[in-house]
């Protein structure tokens, strides 16, 4: 019964990317070299498709484009969990410095853990889009270094969670009402502190989501927006290198109930490598806190990230 | 456990924030010797450079380069008074864009590479010229 709207969300996230793609390429992929921004102050791909870090927003548009010029990214990110793999794979595209359009599609290998619920659940992966949309407001993260204000972004990630398994099976379980899609709004702010090498990053995103999203969105301990946080420091080595480290608290709806569904704050340390402005590696090491914690011993889900970027 | 490496690490951070150089960003920067060299080369870059070489067509380039380092002189502490145009005198009729003050940024930041100034140091003497963007770059 749901086949349908799933094909045409899929085909719809794929449309978009193509699209965005063809976009890219035909308006500036020629001047790929003389694109106008400093070195890694594109950012890397947040697991949502959004320019920033892996896990906090960053208020700078996604890419190298300038005020006069286009700039986008693709991203390919895969993290391997205690007992979970995550993949994203997404684009951005950056308008004159001041809008950002992304498209992500995340994947959540759930591997043995959903056996004890059903022989049949081994390897299922909760699947989600997220469509999303940022416009910088205000300020100048990287040039405004003799004033103190940050640049301040606004954005809205539309989610939708293909998920037909674990969800209607959690709504029977928790007598629950969860829901496959909803939209997260957030304020950003970024600065550049450049004499100091330190870039600053905060954003406050009210969402519904129960794990990003993965886990659906409202529940039993809720069904409104809940205000929660991103943040990210980094230091920049050099040119071309960035070590860093991003945190983001994560509210939940799924809480006290039988199977552990608490959430806790997600935390990674990161290494981002810039050899050139069409490239940028990003690995981590992350720690999303407990993931459905009664199946899963309730340990912390620990592991390494890395995720390549691939742009101007 | 890795709450506490993170908080280690943003502590590290946010204190290395507070620390003051001993010596003034001039000198670290190797003085009168060393940015006449540092300007030279940058200078040669912005030249060859595509996206800047027409800006640079009719310049005097001797003229500027003395102009140059004295104006960073002055902002970094050496001590120097500059006597140039001010910024936006200079550049209001070039028609500057953001990507050229961004290549020109890009290209200092090579030539600084090139005389072995550290990333930090680099980073010191940007933030002291990215705010002249206002006045350079014509909107």
């Amino acid at each position: 019964m749901r086949i349908k709207p799933k094909l045409r969300a899929t085909s719809v996230a794929t449309s978009i990317a193509a699209a965005l793609c063809a976009i890219a390429s035909a308006t500036t992929f020629a001047q790929s070299n003389m694109s106008g921004k400093l070195l890694a102050t594109g950012g890397v791909s947040a697991i949502e498709g959004a320019g920033g870090g892996g896990l906090a927003t960053w208020a700078l548009i996604t890419g190298y484009g300038t005020d006069a010029q286009i700039g986008a990214n693709a991203h390919f990110t895969a993290a391997k969990l205690r007992d979970y793999e995550f993949a994203s794979t997404g684009v951005a595209v950056g308008f004159y410095d001041r809008l950002e359009i992304s498209a992500a599609t995340q994947s959540f290998n759930t591997k043995t853990v959903l056996i004890p619920i059903s022989a049949g659940l081994k390897n299922y992966k909760l699947k989600q889009d997220v469509f999303g949309v940022k416009v910088r407001i205000f300020g100048d993260a990287i040039y405004d270094q003799d004033r103190w204000m940050p640049q301040i972004s606004v954005g809205a990630q539309f989610k939708n969670n293909k998920d037909d398994s674990v969800i209607p099976f959690l709504n029977g379980a928790l007598q629950s009402n969860i829901k496959n899609r909803s939209t997260d709004f957030y304020v950003a702010a970024s600065k550049l502190y450049l004499a100091q090498s330190v870039l600053v990053n905060a954003a406050v995103r009210l969402s519904k989501a129960n794990q990003f999203g993965l886990l659906g969105f409202e529940g039993p301990e809720g069904t409104g927006y809940k205000p929660s946080l991103e943040a990210s420091v980094a230091y920049l080595l050099r040119r071309d290198l960035v070590l860093g480290v991003e945190m983001r608290s994560k509210r939940g709806n799924l809480r006290n109930s039988a199977l552990n569904l608490s959430e806790q704050a997600a935390y990674d340390i990161f290494l981002a490598y810039f050899p050139t402005k069409n490239v940028s590696i990003t690995a981590a090491y992350l720690d999303l806190g407990q993931i459905v914690g009664a199946l899963t011993a309730d340990r912390k889900q620990t592991g390494a990230y890395l995720s390549l970027q691939v742009g101007f | 456990m890795t709450k506490i490496i993170f908080t280690a690490f943003l502590a590290a951070l946010l204190s290395s924030v507070g620390i003051g150089q001993s010596n003034t960003l001039y000198a670290d920067l190797g003085a009168e010797t060393g940015m006449t060299k540092i300007i030279a080369s940058a200078v040669k870059r912005w030249e060859k450079n595509p996206v800047l070489a027409a800006q640079f067509k009719n310049a005097n380039t001797d003229r500027l380069e003395k102009s140059l380092v004295q104006q960073i002189c002055s902002i970094t502490g050496g001590g120097c008074t500059y006597e140039g145009e001010s910024m936006k005198a200079a550049h209001e009729k070039m028609g500057v864009t953001t990507q050229q003050f961004n290549a020109l940024a890009e290209d200092l930041q090579l030539a600084l590479s090139e005389h072995g100034i550290g990333s930090a140091t680099q980073n010191r003497l940007i933030a002291l010229l990215a705010p002249m963007k206002r006045d350079i770059v014509t909107p």
